[in-house]
Parts: structure tokens; C-alpha cells; sequence
């Protein structure tokens, strides 16, 4: 049960709106930063692994 | 700062650190999940042994100290995965309840809370792997509390102080540096001959603290010089497409292009991010300085002189007085990667959103609170592990084997480990093909040499080891590489031979008698005279350190539990 003190804030609702928004807003965002990710392969011959690799 | 007397139920704080909880479990998210994480500097390792470099008194720079110190000694009661994420965690949840605890009401509170904890800095930390350095962001706001508490004349204000730099020094050199300069900050200024006392007993504490890498790195006698390439390699960048400034007022602008949050790159994302960044700056900042006084105007200036450092490296000017700073100052190379220091204007900028979301309440009551996902809407990448760049991997059996093998072999024939191919940064599949650090030098409880020079992708920042300059000075020249080795008194060889070789070093070491081999892994014996016992330094520093610390600690509690004895004896 939402506990109101007299800021009038009610703790509750705010938490599970936070989390769903949280949820939305990442699971929305998701497709965007998901394109062309492919991983390298790992053969001996390839590039020098550097600080700055991906 | 903070008015408690209209809040029923749990404060702001107490919201700050639930709330940092919840942005943990999102932005970690699978990498909570049992085994290592394995990601740039983010080197987690099965029961890390305590050894010379750990104790800082192998001559080496101090990178990592006390940091790794700490993680062993955790890991003595906790396993090394866990204790990673345990300290991730601490910083969401410390972070958060601080700076709920600076603000006057529970949304704020959260607001702060999400502020300082999701943003462009968090993200690209966390990717790149400088846990430290999160953990001195998540201790800022708890020195402003009790430096404002300080400014009050609070009794016990100044013990409390003491012990939050004494605390930050276990999260390693820039947390420290980061939170004394803060501390500085808040005590000098109006009124700062009041104050003598307690600056003397913050700059006596953040010394003694700072005891366990600053002892080495004053008595590092035989190290190279820093590179001064790397104040212009790890200067900072422009992350976003509307430059410098705006991506280091939008929390970003870290060196490495690798770690910079996929979003960050476009224009809309930055103008938006960069849009709310001074509209929480213009409606929070008027009413913190109006009810936070001296220590709101404080904190808003510490925010400027960490972005003052943090665009230093890539100002023409003062990018040659940092050079010479990092070449000629002992510790110096603390300050080639400036970008860190933009944490110190995170902290102003978390309060200030969590303030202007409370001004923004009195025009929205039932929508304020959607002001707590913005900052996760425009940068989206930071959630489920970074997006994919934390992932627990689990160590192949034949990196335990080796362990214990070259613990065997180092106790018959005493003698360095070299780690070849003779490079810093690897890519295992095992561990989804993330770039890391080379676990060897922490996992093996013997004296690892590795190649301490930084490779990137336009140039190479030289490292500091002068063992590991000879050696790279034999693989170069095509000199005889088993008798460069058996000159440093390497004995033993571990070849990783999944590992990148475009200049045949393995091949070059393929006369050395293998002593044991698994899986990806290859141990040979070099052959040489006995090796006469390392030089070992005292530790100092780390004594210094402890005794700082245990001094804040009892200075804080031992009154307190005198006096419930005191009270139970009466």
C-alpha cells in the first residue's frame, strides 16, 4: 500500500512506475544500439589487440 | 542541506540507495550473474594471492593499489566473483543513499540518485572497467555531507570527514584525489580560517590514506619515466558529434571510442541530453544555493574545476603543463586521463536535477516522476551489462591447472614468469572475445613480467617496466630471446597460444623445454643460473594506509560504543 507522507509523494506508485518505465524505456532502446554487433573470430594471425579495441 | 521534518516514512536517503539498487540491478543486470567479469582494466580472478605488487613494494607502478589489496583481502571470505560484484554494486548504492541523503525530499532524492548513477561517465567507466574510479564518485556526495556538516561546526564532524577520505582511499589513487580536491574545496572559501583545523586533519588523513601508492611511487627509483604520449593519447574526446565541451558536460568524453555508448554518437541523442543537463543546471542550481548556501556554491565549483582537469589534456597550454606534470612529478601519470575528474561535476549536476524536479512537482504533482526515467531514455546502452560489454565468463580448467603448476615450478626453480605473446590486452573466446587486461599477471602468485606498453590503434604508449623494455628491446632486434629472458631472470614462460602472434614470438620460444601444457596454455623453463631472491621495499605505504584508517575508524566509533558501555555500566 502506498505510504503518503505530507510532501504529498506516494512512495509505491513511484518505485513501480520507475522499474516499468526503466524496463520500457531499455527494452525500447534496445533494437537501436543492437545493430551490427558481430564478434571476431579467434585465429592467431589477426590483429594486434589493442586498449582502444572494440 | 537536507529537511527531513515533512518526510514520513523513509527519507531521501534511504530512497537514493533503493533506487540506486534498482538502477544497479538494471544497468548490471546479467553481469550480476555468477563468474568473472573480464572487461579492459575490470580483471577479476579466482582467489587472488596476495603478493609484492598487490602490497605495492615490487618497484612497479602502483596502478593498482590498494585496489587489488582490497579485492584479496575480500576475497578471503568471499569468492572473486562476487567480490566484483559487490563493489559494483556499492557504487549505486552508496552513490545513490549519499546523495538521496543530500536532498530535501524523496523524489529528489531519487532523481539525484538516478542522475548520478546513470549517466555517460557511469557508462563508459564501467565499460573500460575503472571500478575505482566509480567508487570515488559514489563517496563525493558523502564528503559533501560531512563537509557541510564540518562548515556547521558539528561535533564529530571532522572525525566523520576524516573517516570518508580514510574509506575513499581503499578505491585507489583518483578516488581519493577526486574526493580530497572536493573536500578542499568545500573547507577553503568564505570563512576558511575557521576552518584551518579541520583542512590540517582532511590533508593529514587523505595523506596517510594515499600512503599505499604514493610511498611507491615516490621510492620507484628504477621505473622508466612516463610516457609523455600519454597525455595526448588519453586526453579527453569529443563523444559526441557537438564536441568537446558539450560531451563533457553531458558526463561523457572518456579517451577510448571503444567504450563510448553507441547512442552518444547521435546528434538528436546529444542535443537532448545536452538540452536537459542545463535545464536541471538552471532550475536546481537557484534553489540549492539558496537553502545549501556556501556548500551548494562549493560543490557547483569543484563541478568546474573537475571539468577545468577533465578538458585539461586536450587544451592547448594547459596540455603542456599537464606533460610536465606527468613527466616530472612523481604519481604525475594520475593525471594523463583527465576525463576522470568530470565525476566531480556529476555530483552537482545529480543534485541539481533532483532539485529541479522538485520545482518541477509543484506544476506537475502526478507526473514529476517520470523525470526519473529520463536520464535512462537517453542512454539506453548503459542497461543489462552495459549492453552486453560486462558478461561473466568462467576460467578453463587449464588456467587453474596452470596456477598451481607454476607455483610448483617457481618453488623448485625461483625465477620470474613471462606471459607471451608479449602484449597487454587480450581477447579470449571464453570470455565472449572482450578486450581485458591480461589475468595472468593476477592470477599466477608468482613475479609476472608483461609488456606494460599501451598499444592503440595510432600509437603505442610506452610502459614504465624497464625488464619489460628489454625484452621488448630482444623481440625487436631479433636477439636471442631465451638469453634476453634468463638476463631478467625470467625462468619460466607461459604462452597463450590463442592469443595473437603476427611477429612469431611463440616460434621464437619454441627451443624452450615445455615443462607442462593445457588446453590454450604452455609452460616452458628457461634455462639460467640461479636467481638471487627479488628486492623487496617494506610496505609502508599500505602500514600507513592501515593505520590511517583504523585512526578514522576508532576515532568515529570507540567514543560511541564508550558510551553505550558507559550507559549499560550505569
Amino acid at each position: 500500500m502506498a505510504q503518503r507522507s505530507d510532501e504529498g509523494f506516494a512512495l509505491v506508485p513511484v518505485i513501480v512506475s520507475a522499474v516499468t518505465g526503466l524496463v520500457v524505456a531499455v527494452a525500447g532502446s534496445f533494437a537501436i544500439v543492437s545493430v551490427g554487433t558481430a564478434k571476431p573470430s579467434a585465429p592467431v594471425d589477426r590483429p594486434l589487440i589493442t586498449y582502444d579495441s572494440q | 542541506m537536507t529537511d527531513r521534518r515533512t518526510v514520513v516514512g523513509p527519507g531521501p536517503g534511504a530512497v537514493g540507495a533503493l533506487t540506486g539498487l534498482v538502477v544497479a540491478l538494471v544497468a548490471l543486470g546479467p553481469a550480476l550473474a555468477r563468474g568473472y567479469l573480464l572487461a579492459y582494466d575490470l580483471v577479476g580472478v579466482p582467489d587472488q594471492p596476495l603478493m609484492a605488487r598487490v602490497l605495492g613494494t615490487d618497484g612497479s607502478v602502483p596502478r593498482a593499489v590498494p585496489n587489488d589489496l582490497v579485492v584479496v583481502l575480500l576475497s578471503t571470505v568471499l569468492p572473486g566473483d562476487v567480490v566484483q560484484k559487490v563493489l559494483l554494486l556499492a557504487v549505486f548504492v552508496l552513490g545513490g543513499w549519499g546523495v538521496g541523503r543530500l536532498m530535501p525530499t524523496r523524489l529528489a532524492g531519487a532523481v539525484a540518485a538516478v542522475t548520478l548513477t546513470w549517466n555517460a561517465y557511469v557508462a563508459e567507466r564501467l565499460a573500460i572497467g575503472h571500478w575505482g574510479f566509480l567508487l570515488g564518485l559514489a563517496a563525493l556526495p558523502w564528503a559533501v555531507g560531512a563537509g557541510t556538516a564540518v562548515r556547521r561546526g558539528e561535533p564529530g564532524a571532522v572525525p566523520r570527514l576524516c573517516l570518508v577520505l580514510a574509506l575513499t582511499g581503499l578505491a585507489g589513487s583518483t578516488a581519493l584525489v577526486m574526493v580530497t580536491l572536493l573536500v578542499v574545496v568545500l573547507l577553503v572559501g568564505t570563512g576558511w580560517r575557521d576552518r584551518m583545523r579541520p583542512l590540517g586533519w582532511s590533508l593529514l588523513t587523505a595523506f596517510g590514506a594515499a600512503a599505499p601508492w604514493l610511498v611507491p611511487a615516490l621510492r620507484q627509483a628504477g621505473s622508466l619515466p612516463t610516457d609523455p604520449e600519454g597525455v595526448t593519447a588519453f586526453a579527453a574526446r569529443a563523444d559526441t558529434p557537438l564536441g568537446l565541451l558539450p560531451s563533457l558536460l553531458t558526463t561523457g568524453g572518456i579517451w577510448n571510442p571503444a567504450v563510448w555508448p553507441a547512442e552518444r554518437g547521435s546528434t538528436v541523442v546529444a542535443v537532448v541530453t545536452l538540452l536537459l543537463v542545463m535545464t536541471a543546471v538552471a532550475a536546481g542550481a537557484g534553489p540549492w544555493r539558496r537553502t545549501g548556501g556556501a556548500t551548494a556554491t562549493a560543490v557547483l565549483a569543484a563541478g568546474a574545476l573537475g571539468l577545468v582537469l577533465a578538458a585539461a589534456g586536450a587544451v592547448p597550454g594547459l596540455r603542456d603543463l599537464l606533460r610536465s606534470v606527468v613527466v616530472h612529478v612523481p604519481g604525475g601519470g594520475l593525471l594523463r586521463d583527465g576525463q576522470k575528474f568530470a565525476a566531480l561535476a556529476v555530483l552537482p549536476l545529480a543534485c541539481c536535477a533532483g532539485l529541479a524536479a522538485q520545482r518541477a512537482r509543484a506544476h506537475v504533482t502526478n507526473g514529476a516522476w517520470l523525470l526519473l526515467v529520463v536520464p535512462v531514455a537517453v542512454l539506453p546502452s548503459l542497461a543489462w551489462g552495459v549492453h552486453g560489454r560486462l558478461d561473466p565468463a568462467t576460467y578453463p580448467g587449464s588456467w587453474r591447472a596452470l596456477r598451481a603448476e607454476v607455483e610448483r615450478a617457481t618453488d623448485a626453480t625461483p625465477g620470474a614468469v613471462a606471459v607471451f605473446p608479449f602484449t597487454y590486452y587480450r581477447r579470449y573466446a571464453w570470455n565472449h572475445d572482450h578486450v581485458v587486461l591480461d589475468p595472468l599477471p593476477r592470477l599466477l602468485d608468482a613475479d609476472v613480467v608483461e609488456n606494460d606498453d599501451l598499444p592503440l590503434a595510432d600509437r603505442v604508449v610506452r610502459g614504465e617496466d624497464p625488464r619489460a623494455a628489454r625484452i621488448r628491446r630482444a623481440l625487436d632486434d631479433g636477439a636471442d630471446l631465451a638469453a634476453a629472458l634468463a638476463a631478467e631472470d625470467v625462468r619460466w614462460v607461459v604462452e597463450q597460444r590463442d592469443q595473437p602472434d603476427r611477429t612469431g614470438q611463440l616460434a621464437r620460444l619454441s627451443a624452450l623445454p615445455i615443462v607442462w601444457s593445457a588446453g590454450d596454455l604452455t609452460l616452458r623453463r628457461v634455462p639460467g643460473p640461479p636467481v638471487p631472491p627479488p628486492d623487496r621495499q617494506a610496505p609502508v605505504g599500505v602500514v600507513l594506509g592501515a593505520v590511517t584508517l583504523l585512526a578514522a575508524l576508532g576515532v568515529v566509533l570507540l567514543p560511541r560504543r564508550w558510551r553505550r558501555w558507559y550507559a549499560r555500566a550505569r
